[in-house]
């Protein structure tokens, strides 16, 4: 690293390299073995008791196919596991993968670290198409909290600023800066319609909107997950395979078309994947903050910045992270009464201080 | 060659200066005519002539009299003053963060002001806690919204004092308490009664119609310090932006003058929200809108910034009276008008100023 010219500079080099080749390696087995062990702990806290070994003999048992009589302990055990626990927590892994994907995608689209995920206005049309829901009532199907109708709206709401955005971006041409601010400006508007509309309601439906937005994994059920897992695994997968152009993407677009980038085309391609992975979950779970800002930024000061690396540890980084998260508040309270956003704001923040300060080099 | 190098540039700069001077008279003049906006029938030249009264000191006998010279010049002409100095603030505080930090993003909040307030208030309505004793609620409010403030601004400077740290990990350190601040506020607001969630939400939104005379000298020296070191050191804030290798070659210390400008700009911010609630929006806008007219050095964008912000501010806060009689408060309007607005002004541009 310091420009040593000895003979066996090549050797040493190589064993460097090699050294941080393993680093990264390590660092996703270690983030990929904790996402397992929470999975049982995320199944194994809550109000019945039910041992650890119980549990994983629980889960083989369902995936071998066995059934239970009804009303037995052992049908009342797997139902518990099974339907209650079991979907939350594969949620809660997918959930946080796909917001750290998004926030490195995002961050590295718009070449700026104070991105997140919501940056382009997703977060505001998913809370504007709650508040259509629960205050005006307008929506397809009854809207109740965790209800269908709330769901779809959220999502049809959140998918209006990704439009926008994707029909600005050929027009803002090569800065990013204008992107942002779109975003921003858009984010603002839906904002302040969301608050118009919250001015005119009562205190109870306000409060209902605001548990909304804080963002919660208390109303997930297995019909929550097949959307939104297909959604995140694919749109990580596809990233994932697109890392090596976002690496190029970051240098900026003169550099982009000099290697045979079309630049324009990847934003909105990015933009798009990414806007559906973070629409699906928000629509289920509310505005889970923090995550997708901060995931990428650990990852980096821990590994690198190469995204061919940064996309699949922040996947894993960000499913530990936000299931170690809800483990947490759910411990805490078992009744839900700690958002899940709140434990993540208070686990990572300090993570987060302390990395900054202790950084030598920019990453950034 | 060079004559016409300069008078070209000097025109340049009396572009410039006309834009913002245009503005500043646009904005007086909505100002004047803002202490006639109201959902009670008063007139111009009532309004006018209830404001001629008070500054000579005559007493209106008539009841109904006292009630309008009550409106316009207790309600009405505070409210004007302090949107223009408030929005000047924030347009300022904007301009300078951004220039200093070298983000687009970055606005009058971004060290965590806002949360820190938010959790002052939260604090405050629950509890009770309050910095001064003894303090009247609107007073216990504001000491409380104003130290809370400045928690995050005074770990940033104390990490970035100690440790030698870019201006992208300052505004991460920023980012990080405000995480911790606003966490700690949802917990509170999220197990607390309707009614007090409501009060919070309504402090949170924003809003001109709190702040009375009593706010207008204080917000006043605020602003007239906060022009004056800032338009000092506007050169300086030039070379920052550049890089911070370019600004030591030129003499300038890069990291003091950031912590610097961060210190006042925080202050001030903080002054504004604690008698307005957060306003959004304007300080990230209209540094950008000014950009957009006078480029990027800040000789002119800091004052042009500053005649944006408060013609946003008052033109937006005048809108939301004439639209709402129940009270939009004035960062809606704002978001409503401006965002679209932004949106057009920003894709019309011909060069990106970034």
């Amino acid at each position: 690293m310091k420009g040593d010219h000895g003979p066996d500079s090549g050797t040493a080099l190589k064993s460097d390299y090699k050294s941080y080749t393993g680093r990264k390696v390590i660092f996703i087995t270690i983030c990929a073995v904790a996402a397992v062990l929470l999975l049982g702990l995320s199944i194994y806290i809550g109000g019945s008791d039910l041992s650890l070994g119980r549990i994983y003999e629980l889960l083989w048992h369902h995936l071998c196919g066995w059934t239970y009589q009804k009303g037995t302990d052992d049908f009342l055990d797997d139902f518990v596991v099974w339907n209650v626990r079991l979907p939350r927590a594969i949620f809660a892994l997918v959930a946080g993968a796909g917001l750290a994907v998004g926030g490195v995608v995002m961050q590295s689209v718009m070449k700026n670290p104070l991105a997140d995920p919501y940056t382009t206005g997703i977060s505001s049309g998913a809370c504007l198409g709650v508040a259509v829901a629960v205050i005006l009532g307008l929506s397809f199907t009854n809207a109740g909290i965790g209800s269908a109708g709330l769901v779809l709206n959220a999502f049809l709401f959140a998918v209006i600023p990704m439009i926008l955005i994707i029909i600005i971006a050929p027009r803002a041409g090569s800065s990013t800066a204008t992107l942002i601010l779109a975003g921003v400006a858009i984010s603002y508007l839906f904002n302040a319609l969301t608050t118009l509309l919250m001015m005119s309601t009562d205190a109870e439906t306000l409060s209902l909107v605001y548990r909304w937005q804080v963002g919660s994994l208390t109303n997930v059920k297995w019909s929550s997950v097949p959307l939104m897992f297909f959604i995140n695994i694919g749109g990580i997968l596809t990233v994932s395979f697109l890392a090596a152009r976002l690496n190029i993407l970051v240098l900026g677009d003169d550099s982009a078309k000099s290697l045979g980038l079309n630049a324009d085309a990847m934003r909105v391609l990015c933009l798009f994947i990414l806007s559906l992975m973070v629409a699906s979950v928000v629509s289920y779970a509310g505005i889970i903050g923090f995550i997708g800002l901060v995931s990428p930024h650990i990852v980096r000061m821990l590994i690198d910045a190469d995204n061919r690396f940064v996309i699949p540890a922040s996947a894993a980084f960000g499913a530990v992270f936000l299931l170690g998260a809800d483990i947490i508040a759910r411990w805490l309270s078992p009744t839900d009464a700690v958002p899940v956003g709140v434990v993540l704001a208070f686990i990572g923040a300090p993570i987060f201080l302390y990395l900054i300060i202790r950084q030598k080099k920019a990453i950034w | 060659m060079k004559s016409v190098f300069q008078s070209d540039y000097m025109r340049q700069n009396r572009r410039k200066i006309i834009f913002t001077l245009v503005l500043i008279a646009i904005t007086a003049l909505i100002a004047v005519y803002s202490i006639c906006v109201t959902q009670y029938p008063i007139s111009f030249s009532e309004a006018w002539q209830i404001v001629c009264n008070n500054l000579d000191h005559v007493i209106p006998t008539e009841y109904a009299d006292r009630l309008k010279s009550y409106i316009v010049w207790d309600g009405l002409v505070p409210r004007a003053i302090v949107g223009i100095l408030v929005g000047a603030i924030l347009g300022i505080s904007g301009a300078v963060m951004q220039s200093t930090i070298r983000n687009p993003l970055a606005d009058p909040y971004t060290t965590g002001i806002s949360s820190g307030a938010l959790l002052g208030v939260t604090l405050f309505v629950l509890f009770g806690v309050t910095i001064v004793p003894d303090a009247g609620r609107d007073a216990g409010m504001f000491a409380s919204a104003f130290v809370f403030a400045l928690v995050p601004c005074a770990i940033i400077v104390l990490f970035s004092v100690f440790r030698k740290v870019t201006p992208t990990a300052m505004i991460l350190i920023g980012i990080a308490v405000m995480y911790i601040f606003n966490a700690v506020t949802t917990l509170l607001r999220y197990t607390c009664s309707y009614e007090d969630s409501a009060t919070i939400y309504s402090w949170a939104v924003g809003t001109l119609g709190k702040a009375g005379w009593s706010a207008v000298p204080f917000l006043l020296s605020v602003f007239l310090v906060l022009l004056a070191t800032v338009m000092a050191l506007a050169g300086s804030i030039n070379v920052l932006a550049s890089d911070d290798q370019a600004a030591v070659a030129l003499g300038v210390n890069p990291q003091r003058l950031r912590i610097g400008c961060l210190i006042i700009v925080s202050l001030a911010t903080t002054a504004a929200v604690c008698y307005t609630g957060t306003i959004g929006f304007v300080g990230l806008i209209a540094p950008h809108i000014a950009r957009i007219f006078v480029g990027s050095n800040n000789r002119y964008l800091i004052p042009s910034s500053a005649a944006v912000g408060a013609f946003i501010l008052i033109a937006a806060d005048c809108l939301a009276r004439v639209v709402g009689t129940t009270g939009v408060p004035v960062g809606v309007v704002t978001a409503l008008v401006g965002g679209p607005l932004f949106l057009l002004i920003l894709l019309r541009q011909k060069k990106s100023s970034w």
